[in-house]
């Protein structure tokens, strides 16, 4: 298909050895290395890449939307016949900005204007770029947010940006984008700041509209689910340059790059339980410091000699599909890459399930009974957790899934007390911990309950270092410790997490995501806790990186018998980590079950909306999914109310009698296929 | 480079295509990084000439200050000078090579009543600034981080706040005996109220951060929080906060002084020497009585202003370019 695009479509973008450089605090970095690339018309392109591989100021170049300390050192891009790469002035680059090539960012609480109509933002638009006025532009204005798929957009278009939810507010955002009637459209991180059922929704949307409008889109992001959902071709960025580009289907199922093969392997969907992940070790290069030959090599388990000397050119594997690595060449060594297939992965999955399921105690180690946590006023009270009962069994990976707002995160506060519990009870090893309790158990409880946190740039203290962090908790504990061995426990500590001993007398600053994401896991780990809420522990680092990080935990339950509460949003990684999964919506427990049970017989429509919604790293199955949208309205809760009912063994679920009936006659359904 | 290319070239292919061994500390080091708060404030500072200059002005002038009295051939301020052929005092000279910046209206050294009385009101405004400080920070921090004590203390601040501060501090000056303690005494009672509510205001924004939340987790104590975590992460602005508020309290050293609250006469003060300039002011030739004062007072707060600012614009990380 690609073949065929290629000669029949012409090259809108082009890209020739493209150098960017920022001056930050006195020194150069290199963003971009030499990037070559050409687009198609009408095509989408997806970027992959992690934190700081240069895929934003890539795209942003084209644009000429570079921060101020940034500019083009040398290359070209080539548009409409004219090298834009030699702009200078805004005046030049108006003629391309959203005109030629639009732009669609992260964070749609950012990008638009919260003192405006969203109907004034889009006219806005419309008459710069069309020059639509009065009541032609208000009338194209509405049409547009019909589709982007605003119901009533009459009335819609009078409101201001905060009427709308996250992602209607994204769909304003690729309104004011198609106002400008662009040929090229960036997608940079659209979905991130979204919940997958509403990502999903949006991904949806853009590829109607790029079939409507006739765009070309590139889309950014790390997520890999999102490219093979949404992309024809892929470019693979890695430290300032593309190390690979090809097809959808010819990057994801027969990759050459090593890089892209350790970072469609360490995806957590090809993972099996029990087992460590692959992981790529390290992290992405100092783009300060010139890097000479391979900029992966440091990573690579299969670098050779030639990687640390001489940086590789483009090998062409098929017409569409090339990428820089010496591997390619004809003089280098026949390696067997790892798998990368899902496909595959999925099936010794299923192997190792029967053989694989882990041991799990009876002996419950939390147990939270009827949970009610609210914020605010009593008079006025926000509820975030209405009524909640679980129990957690010692050393298994308890999980809890739910999109943002769902109170996940308020449950786990509330076990380690951070918020009060209003009314319900905790438990833990059978005495209550909520509410008062006595100073000798609260001295226990704080050294027995430990929590992990999301943000390894927020959760470490900037101004103390690694060595005060760590042993913080010690502190508290046995404040009659010698110094000499604190030093030493921080040290095992360190040692623990794969981090030098050295690094204690660093400040966090100094660290990268993951290596700070560690130092966190090692404060916890130095208070030999028996329990561990991990709050998203993976979800702000990169791909490469998450790995490492799943893999410590695994291995330190193991080796310690720990038993967590991972909180997530994302399924994939719960298959991975967790042994039984509850999932939560708006403050209450719709679904529980153990993980293989639940991703068999997913019976609560809101658990199938988010299933079918996970974005799966597998374009075969990820192009032709069908979407299943979750509306609370269709449960009707007035007269019929809704109880907590073991369907199946250990299976349990929210329902009333009605839905009861209907959720046991799909399951006999599904026994009979089956 | 043509190192690499001789090592290249001396290199069979087969050497150049065989896999070297995975080293997991070279994979770990890659990412350092040597960013350091401190020091790129201090970088970022420093760097602007202007800055430089009125920094190197404001430590030459207050070490002068200190200084003065120690160096030869200076005056006692308070010796009232007689002109030994007349019998009488120097009284108003003009600035000459006698009295570098002439006598005043009873014949005191206007020269070296000017750098004791500086340091009179530098000492004011130290102490006073330091005081009011710390007690803001400790009663800030504890009413930021403490939810309970909120409501109790923001009505306390209400309450304090409500009362004009000039006339809180004339009130004091006038009960008590005037003296420099007096001054500084009221200078305190009034400043450390915007202090406090300051810091307060700061750690509310930064009180729930991730890290704070963890050291709750790990049950760090209250005081070793607030220590650790909190007071680090606002010295920057702390520091801004006393640069300022030191021309704050000479300014009103100055005023209190010059509506005849402030010091007794007999000690020498910038408001003292200014207060006595303004009588003879409209007498055009004893103007310099005004303004020799009035110039050191200008210098020393556009100054500390002027260091303050720069100092805002340095440690916001933003600039650290």
């Amino acid at each position: 298909m690609e073949q065929k695009n290629r000669n029949e479509n012409e090259v809108i973008l082009s890209v020739k050895d493209l150098v960017v450089k920022f001056s930050l605090r006195g020194q150069e970095l290199t963003a971009l290395r030499g990037v070559s690339m050409e687009l198609y018309k009408g095509e989408s392109l997806a970027i992959v890449g992690e934190s700081g591989s240069g895929k934003s100021v890539f795209c942003k170049s084209f644009i000429g939307m570079l921060d101020k300390n940034g500019w083009v050192e040398s290359g070209e891009i080539w548009y409409n016949g004219t090298d834009i790469a030699k702009y200078k002035k805004d005046e030049d680059w108006i003629k391309i900005r959203g005109k030629e090539i639009a732009i669609v960012f992260q964070d749609p609480m950012t990008s638009l204007n919260p003192l405006q109509t969203v109907g004034t933002q889009i006219r806005e638009a419309l008459e710069l770029h069309q020059g639509l006025k009065g009541v032609a532009a208000q009338e194209k204005a509405i049409e547009i947010l019909s589709d982007v798929g605003i119901l009533e957009p009459e009335k819609r278009v009078k409101d201001y940006p905060h009427q709308f939810s996250g992602g209607m507010r994204q769909r304003v955002v690729i309104a004011i984008a198609i106002a400008c009637n662009p040929k090229i459209l960036i997608c940079d991180e659209p979905t991130t700041a979204l919940d997958v059922t509403i990502q999903a929704q949006i991904l949806e949307l853009l590829k109607q509209l790029q079939h409507k409008y006739n765009l070309t889109i590139i889309y950014i992001t790390h997520d890999l689910g999102v490219v093979a959902n949404v992309a024809d071709r892929v470019a693979v960025m890695y430290a300032g340059d593309i190390v690979e580009i090809g097809t959808c289907e010819e990057v994801f199922e027969t990759p050459k790059h090593p890089y892209t093969w350790a970072l469609l392997s360490s995806l957590p969907q090809l993972g099996i339980k029990g087992e460590p992940l692959y992981s790529i070790e390290g992290t992405p290069p100092n783009l300060f410091t010139e890097i000479r030959g391979d900029a992966f090599a440091p990573r690579n388990r299969y670098a050779m000699q030639i990687d640390l000397l001489e940086r590789p050119p483009y090998f062409e594997v098929s017409p569409t599909h090339k990428a820089r690595t010496w591997l390619l060449d004809p003089r280098a060594p026949k390696v067997e890459p790892p798998n990368t297939s899902i496909a595959k992965a999925m099936e010794s999955h299923q192997k190792h399930a029967a053989a694989n399921t882990k041991k799990i105690s009876d002996e419950k180690l939390v147990e939270v009974k009827d949970l009610v946590v609210q914020f605010g006023s009593n008079r006025n009270p926000f509820v975030a957790v209405k009524g909640v009962s679980f129990d957690i069994y010692k050393g298994e990976t308890f999980g809890l899934v739910g999109e943002s707002g769902s109170g996940k995160t308020t449950i786990g506060r509330a076990i380690i007390r951070i918020n009060p519990a209003a009314r319900g009870e905790i438990r833990f090893k059978g005495e209550r911990i909520s509410g008062k309790i006595q100073k000798e158990l609260d001295h226990k409880i704080t050294q027995q309950i430990q929590m992990i946190f999301q943000d390894p740039m927020a959760s470490l203290n900037e101004r103390a270092k690694v060595d005060y962090i760590v042993s913080e908790g010690l502190m508290n504990i046995h404040p009659e410790m010698s110094k000499e061995e604190r030093d030493k426990r921080v040290a095992q500590a360190l040692r623990d997490v794969g981090l030098l001993p050295e690094f204690a007398s660093r400040f966090p600053h100094e660290f990268s995501g993951g290596q700070r994401q560690r130092i966190g896991v090692a404060r916890s780990l130095i208070m030999e806790p028996e329990f561990i809420i991990a709050d998203e522990p993976i979800s702000a680092l990169d791909v490469s990186i998450r790995a490492q990080v799943l893999n410590l935990l695994s291995a330190m339950q193991q080796q310690r018998g720990l038993t967590y509460l991972f909180i997530s949003h994302d399924l994939s990684v719960m298959r991975f980590i967790a042994d039984r999964i509850a999932v939560i919506h708006k403050g209450v427990i719709v679904e529980l079950a153990d993980t293989e049970e639940l991703f068999a017989y997913p019976l609560h429509p809101y658990t199938r909306a988010l299933l079918s919604a996970i974005p799966q790293p597998d374009p075969k199955s990820e192009k032709h999914k069908v979407l299943e949208v979750y509306d609370p309205s269709i449960h009707n809760y007035t007269v019929d109310k809704p109880s907590w009912v073991e369907i199946r063994p250990k299976h349990y679920i929210t329902c009333n009698k009605h839905e009861l009936e209907q959720y046991q006659e799909t399951l006999a359904r599904a026994g009979k296929e089956g | 480079m043509s190192n690499v290319m001789k090592k290249m070239n001396n290199m069979s292919d087969e050497e150049l295509f065989r896999f070297i061994e995975f080293d997991s500390s070279r994979a770990e080091s890659t990412a350092y990084s040597g960013y350091s708060y401190w020091k790129s404030t201090f970088k970022v500072f420093m760097s602007k000439r202007s800055t430089r200059l009125i920094l190197y002005f404001l430590i030459a002038i207050l070490l002068f200050t200190f200084v003065q009295p120690y160096l030869p051939g200076q005056k006692s301020p308070t010796e009232i000078f007689i002109n030994p052929e007349t019998g009488r005092q120097y009284r108003s000279l003009q600035p000459n090579s006698e009295f570098w910046f002439g006598t005043n209206t009873i014949g005191q050294d206007l020269w070296s009543r000017i750098w004791s009385g500086t340091r009179t009101t530098m000492l004011i405004a130290v102490i006073a600034v330091a005081s009011s400080t710390i007690i803001g920070i400790i009663i800030g921090a504890i009413w930021g981080y403490v939810r309970v004590l909120d409501r109790l203390f923001t009505e306390i601040y209400n309450v304090i706040n409500n009362v004009p501060t000039t006339v809180l501090r004339m009130l004091i000056t006038y009960i008590m005996k005037p003296s420099v303690g007096t001054l500084i005494f009221a200078m305190c009672l009034t400043n450390w109220v915007g202090m406090a509510k300051w810091i307060r205001n700061l750690i509310i924004i930064i009180r729930d951060r991730e890290y704070n939340l963890a050291s709750r987790c790990l049950g760090t104590p209250t005081r070793r929080v607030i220590v650790k975590n909190l007071l680090p992460q606002i010295v920057s602005v702390v520091m801004l906060d006393i640069a300022l508020s030191i021309p704050g309290v000479i300014g009103s050293e100055v005023f209190l002084t010059y509506i005849g609250l402030g010091l007794p006469v007999e000690t020498p003060s910038l408001g003292n020497l200014i207060d006595e300039g303004r009588r003879v002011m409209m007498n055009l030739s004893q103007t310099y009585q005004l303004v020799f004062p009035a110039i050191v007072v200008a210098a020393i707060t556009v100054s500390f202003y002027a260091l303050g600012n720069k100092f805002a614009d340095a440690s916001d990380p933003r600039n650290h370019v």
